[in-house]
């Protein structure tokens, strides 16, 4: 089996027992039955002679795909069940396991494979695809991205994620990029425990403020796809007459890995890497400055604030964190704003002084790039406003 | 500028002015709960300004390669550039007009052989030079003699300290190179020497060997 023309009539015949249970079952008439094994010829040519390109297996695999669609909605449409079901998917596959094997450096194909394993639900298809992709291109961090999204979104498995994170991030020490997208997936993760206890009304601080506003409660009660529950099932106090053992009692909230220890810990081993800088630093704050459903935010904030002046004291980035720090969690129309205002405006005018004069015009840069889209909204305080338009006016 | 006209002060009333008007307004919304509807649930696809896609387009409803990538780049800049016609005449002179030219400025306008009977001799010599001194090595080149295409023949001056080691006298000066070693065969005769040598090996035990022979038997005869 040496020639092109022997290889591909080979990979024909193997698609002889589908085609007779087309004419069999008359799924497909026999003009149309011929049609596909000359397209097919076509393609197998096409892909098994010198200077194939990836286009050509996608352009086949794409063409397998819609055939297997053709099929499905003949086979339901004439009520037909069909023995060779898995035949087509499997044509699929294997077309594309030719194709990554001679051209393994191409990512594009690698990603079509695995969108398309992906959507075909075939598992383990899709996970031996993830592990030969991510063997051959360590250092994209698309394909990590990929693989933590889909093994979180998808099984909702946020060990195996990690896992796919961390070893991405032994490999992407390039830049910063997969840090700052590991350290926003554990964030997400402490966003969405914080998220549940709330559902549950479990956190006891919550529970008092919310009372009454948790029952009228608009995102979740409207939600289709979520059950609504009644706030007040499980109340602190009803907890603690129940009897259990030490370990259960201890709030789980106390824990270091549920007070945003794991991405203090990432922020920290990225700080040791080649490509961290006061901009790097910067993404870290502005990411986690994100997560106001997180309790322990203010904790990592200050985390990252402290080793950027520690690392970059006088920078304009740390300066631009530092005066941002204590409104950056806060909502414009809460209460708690405006002295959190002054604070930042006594900073502001600190940082003002003590910013050398190298960087002022890139401090005056970064400060402007905050308050703007504050003053842009409609519904902030008089008072809030003229407070910020002086400040702007000052730092310039 | 107005920011001169408030001081710290005014400044801190207004914001606690602020903070009584907001205390005051029932809020009836939760901040929080508000704000999960805005939060990014997951991690961003790429982080890369040019991510990594699949080949098959999602949007479109069967299954097809996105016609962006049928056309290469490189195709697609040759049928974005226009296309230029040349009169073949023109063509045709520049090319006679850079053949004269010199082999460029990066190499110092090194001129282009200008190729004499003596030079010729010359280039021979310096392909066969490996046979001229038998301690000598030399690397192998091709069997044909390559001329180049640029060259340009100097004389190296010595340099004063030189006067002993890397000096040739008067007497052994010559124009070129096959003159020289003409001269040197001229004075050593070693090539002749060696045709002697293997013409005597290469005739012996044929007609002269056997006239010596002849003699020498004739000779003994006599004695």
């Amino acid at each position: 089996m040496a020639g092109v023309s022997d290889k591909a009539r080979f990979y024909l015949e193997r698609s002889v027992p589908q085609l007779q249970e087309f004419a069999e079952k008359k799924i497909f008439a026999a003009a149309e039955i011929k049609s596909f094994v000359k397209k097919r010829s076509e393609f197998e040519h096409k892909v098994l002679a010198r200077g194939s390109t990836p286009i050509d297996f996608a352009q086949y695999a794409a063409w397998e795909t819609n055939l297997e669609r053709l099929r499905q909605k003949r086979c339901s449409r004439l009520r037909i069940k069909s023995d060779s079901r898995y035949a087509g998917p499997a044509r699929t596959f294997q077309i594309y396991d030719r194709g990554t094997q001679k051209h393994p450096g191409d990512v594009g194909l690698w990603m079509s494979y695995l969108e398309f394993a992906r959507k075909e639900k075939g598992t383990k298809k899709w996970e031996a695809a993830l592990t030969q992709a991510l063997r051959l291109h360590p250092t994209k961090e698309d394909f990590w991205l990929y693989a933590a999204r889909w093994s979180l979104e998808r099984d909702g498995d946020m060990a195996a994620a990690r896992s796919y994170m961390q070893r991405g991030t032994r490999f992407c020490t390039r830049n910063a990029r997969l840090w700052i997208e590991y350290a926003k997936m554990e964030m997400i993760y402490l966003a969405k425990i914080a998220l549940r206890r709330k559902i549950l009304g479990l956190d006891p601080v919550e529970e008092e403020v919310a009372e009454e506003e948790v029952e009228e409660e608009d995102g979740f009660a409207t939600s289709q796809d979520v059950i609504s529950l009644k706030t007040h099932t499980l109340r602190s106090e009803m907890v603690a007459k129940v009897q259990v053992d030490g370990e259960a009692k201890k709030d789980p909230m106390d824990t270091p890995a549920l007070n945003g220890a794991i991405p203090m810990a990432i922020y920290d081993s990225a700080t040791k890497q080649s490509f961290f800088c006061t901009a790097v630093a910067e993404q870290f704050f502005d990411m986690f400055a994100l997560f106001t459903q997180v309790r322990s935010l203010s904790r990592i904030l200050q985390h990252v604030l402290d080793s950027m002046r520690d690392m970059y004291a006088k920078d304009a980035s740390t300066f631009s964190c530092y005066t941002r720090w204590p409104v950056v969690t806060l909502d414009v129309t809460s209460s708690e704003f405006p002295m959190a205002l002054a604070t930042s405006l006594s900073r502001a005018k600190e940082a003002r002084e003590s910013v050398s004069v190298r960087d002022r015009a890139a401090l005056a840069k970064k400060t402007r790039a905050w308050v703007e889209p504050i003053l842009a909204r409609e519904d902030i305080d008089p008072g809030v406003r003229t407070v910020l338009e002086v400040m702007l006016q000052r730092i310039e | 500028m107005a920011g001169q006209d408030y001081s710290d002060d005014q400044l801190l009333q207004l914001l606690k002015d602020a903070e009584g008007r907001l205390i005051a307004v029932k809020k009836t919304k939760d901040v929080t709960t508000q704000s999960l509807a805005s939060l990014q649930n997951s991690i961003n696809k790429s982080s890369t300004e040019k991510p990594i896609t699949s080949y098959i387009n999602p949007l479109s409803k069967i299954a097809q390669v996105d016609p962006a990538y049928l056309v290469t780049e490189e195709q697609r800049k040759q049928a974005n550039r226009a296309r230029v016609v040349q009169d073949p005449v023109a063509v045709k002179i520049n090319d006679a007009k850079i053949k004269v030219a010199t082999a460029g400025s990066q190499w110092y306008n090194l001129p282009r052989t200008n190729l004499t009977p003596e030079l010729k001799r010359d280039l021979q010599l310096l392909h066969m030079r490996g046979v001229l001194d038998p301690k000598r090595h030399y690397k192998k080149e091709g069997s044909k003699p390559k001329i180049p295409e640029f060259s340009q023949v100097g004389t190296i001056i010595e340099g004063p300290t030189e006067f002993f080691s890397g000096r040739l006298s008067n007497k052994d000066r010559k124009r070129t190179f096959v003159e020289e070693v003409m001269n040197t065969e001229k004075m050593s005769s070693r090539f002749k020497n060696k045709y002697g040598e293997i013409q005597s090996a290469k005739t012996s035990g044929k007609k002269a060997h056997y006239k010596a022979l002849k003699a020498k038997r004739s000779g003994v005869l006599k004695g």
